[in-house]
């Protein structure tokens, strides 16, 4: 699975393939979570690439096929890298949030000060959310998104929902920031 | 002593004033001088002075112009239109950096120069078709590939570089692309693994002659040397550039430098070489690629390529030239 590198280093190589049932399984799992309409899964094609973990990538048609004919090729992804499946769980990815964010109801709208703030890696306050979904709970995940409708990223609630209108948890961070879509400035430089 | 020149009734003193005034190799002016004359030259060096305006590709796989127009002047943005291409800004005002709103955090635009556009839309990927982007990073010219293709079909994007390669898979997922390959690996191999592609960009390494406006320092780093070695490189590039194209397939040769030899003369090599012509390019009104430099006579169908000038285009120094492959090639 490894190859040296002109460096002496050792660069991994990721070998793609198609989801096992298992793995299968677990990511339709975890989308029945995410998803509000499951045709989303119908209408792409995902695979796997396995190096140190595994990650789950949607990629068209003439991705997939190329990647059997030219199986000589090695490629360092394919696709958009949608998340990681992980002691028998699917970790949806920033850019698999940003794929599903048409589909799902796990949403957290935030006001325009925690926007920026969440852009800068920060967690969000209580006074800052600006609606949430009926359907989350306190530790469930969730995209967040600003007033203009834009996916910022993944948070989890942190305290009980019927905890949020209260006055003492306006200046507390109750939404964990997970990751968001600063990341791409950060470390996707 | 360079060899590339006889510099027959050159006024050493004007070339020598002119290197000094802007801070530029002498030889460099020389050159500049023998392909282009001394008043034109002049005009060119002043071009150099004044960086480009700040332009946008608005990526239409995650928002429409109307829509992102809207909220970015919402913001004290202003911008100015394209004539000739509908998805592209120029930034007359800023507020603040391009690079940290939302709008760009969410792939809404990529930040790239007039001149960086034109290479993708002349190519003019399809729906559906193979393409590759032979120096991809950090994925300027890849992500608007795939836009173009409606994120359908088979983009290879190659890149030799470890950090590079980082830089444009995430800018490759910020902007939603579903459709690529990124293989990294040194490009001249790619004719190895013997798939035929219907479309190839070659946005070749080269000297960068023609980003002395944004990097001032490349005025004395770089010199005649630098251009031979690119030279050959990018002909090693353009040759496993079209033995990877099926029949008929195009190839885009661009570099952002205006020396010909790291153009006019790869293409000439290439014509000598292989079974190509060359097409034209419609796109806008620019300057024809030269017929001949310095001692040398290009093949004339060269004039159908490209040239861009700071002078005259308010861009970077560019170069762009559209191949048609006539016969498959091993």
């Amino acid at each position: 699975m490894q190859d040296k590198t002109s460096k002496g280093g050792f660069l991994m190589v990721i070998e793609f393939r198609e989801l096992t049932k298992e793995e299968e399984s677990i990511f339709k799992e975890s989308l029945d979570y995410w998803l509000t309409d499951t045709t989303l899964i119908e209408n792409f094609k995902f695979i796997i690439g396995e190096g140190n973990w595994k990650e789950v990538f949607v990629a068209t048609d003439e991705v997939i096929e190329s990647l059997s004919k030219y199986s000589q090729i090695t490629p360092y992804s394919t696709g958009l890298g949608i998340g990681e499946i992980k002691e028998g769980k699917f970790l949806l990815s920033l850019s698999g949030g940003s794929f599903i964010s048409k589909y799902t109801n796990k949403k957290v709208v935030v006001n325009k000060e925690a926007e920026q703030l969440f852009l800068y890696k920060r967690n969000i306050l209580g006074k800052s959310i600006h609606k949430i979904h009926e359907s989350i709970e306190e530790k469930d995940k969730f995209l967040v998104f600003s007033k203009n409708n834009d996916y910022l990223g993944i948070g989890q609630l942190l305290v009980d929902k019927s905890l949020l209108t209260k006055l003492e948890f306006s200046e507390k961070n109750v939404i964990k920031n997970i990751i968001d879509l600063g990341w791409y400035l950060r470390k996707g430089k | 002593m360079t060899s590339y020149i006889g510099c027959v009734g050159m006024d050493t003193r004007e070339t020598k004033d002119l290197a000094e005034k802007y801070g530029y190799l002498h030889e460099t002016i020389e050159r500049y001088v023998q392909i282009f004359g001394l008043k034109e030259t002049t005009a060119l060096l002043k071009g150099y002075e004044k960086k480009p305006k700040k332009s946008i590709r608005v990526n239409e796989l995650k928002i429409l112009k109307d829509e992102l127009v809207e909220r970015m002047l919402n913001k004290g943005f202003i911008f100015e239109n394209v004539e000739w291409y509908n998805n592209g800004l120029i930034i007359e005002k800023a507020p603040f950096s391009l690079g940290s709103t939302t709008e760009y955090l969410s792939g809404y635009y990529f930040i790239q120069s007039i001149a960086s556009w034109i290479p993708t839309l002349v190519l003019d990927p399809k729906p559906r078709e193979i393409v590759v982007d032979l120096a991809a990073a950090p994925g300027g010219k890849a992500t608007h590939i795939a836009q173009l293709m409606r994120n359908t079909g088979l983009l290879y994007c190659l890149d030799i570089s470890r950090e590079r390669i980082k830089s444009l898979r995430s800018n490759l997922a910020r902007c939603g692309v579903l459709n690529s390959v990124c293989i990294r690996m040194d490009a001249r191999k790619f004719s190895n693994y013997d798939i035929k592609v219907d479309k190839i960009l070659l946005d070749a390494p080269c000297s960068g002659e023609g980003l002395m406006a944004i990097d001032a320092s490349r005025r004395k780093s770089r010199n005649f040397e630098d251009i031979k070695r690119m030279s050959e490189l990018q002909k090693e590039l353009f040759s496993t550039g079209i033995k990877s194209l099926k029949k008929d397939g195009i190839l885009i040769y661009s570099t952002c430098s205006t020396s010909p030899e790291e153009n006019e003369e790869v293409i000439d090599w290439g014509l000598a070489n292989f079974p190509i012509k060359i097409e034209n390019i419609t796109l806008n009104d620019f300057s024809p690629g030269l017929t001949a430099a310095f001692d040398k006579q290009y093949n004339p169908d060269l004039k159908k390529a490209k040239r861009l000038y700071p002078h005259r285009d308010n861009t970077e120094g560019f170069f762009v030239c559209k191949i048609k492959l006539l016969k498959e090639v091993s």
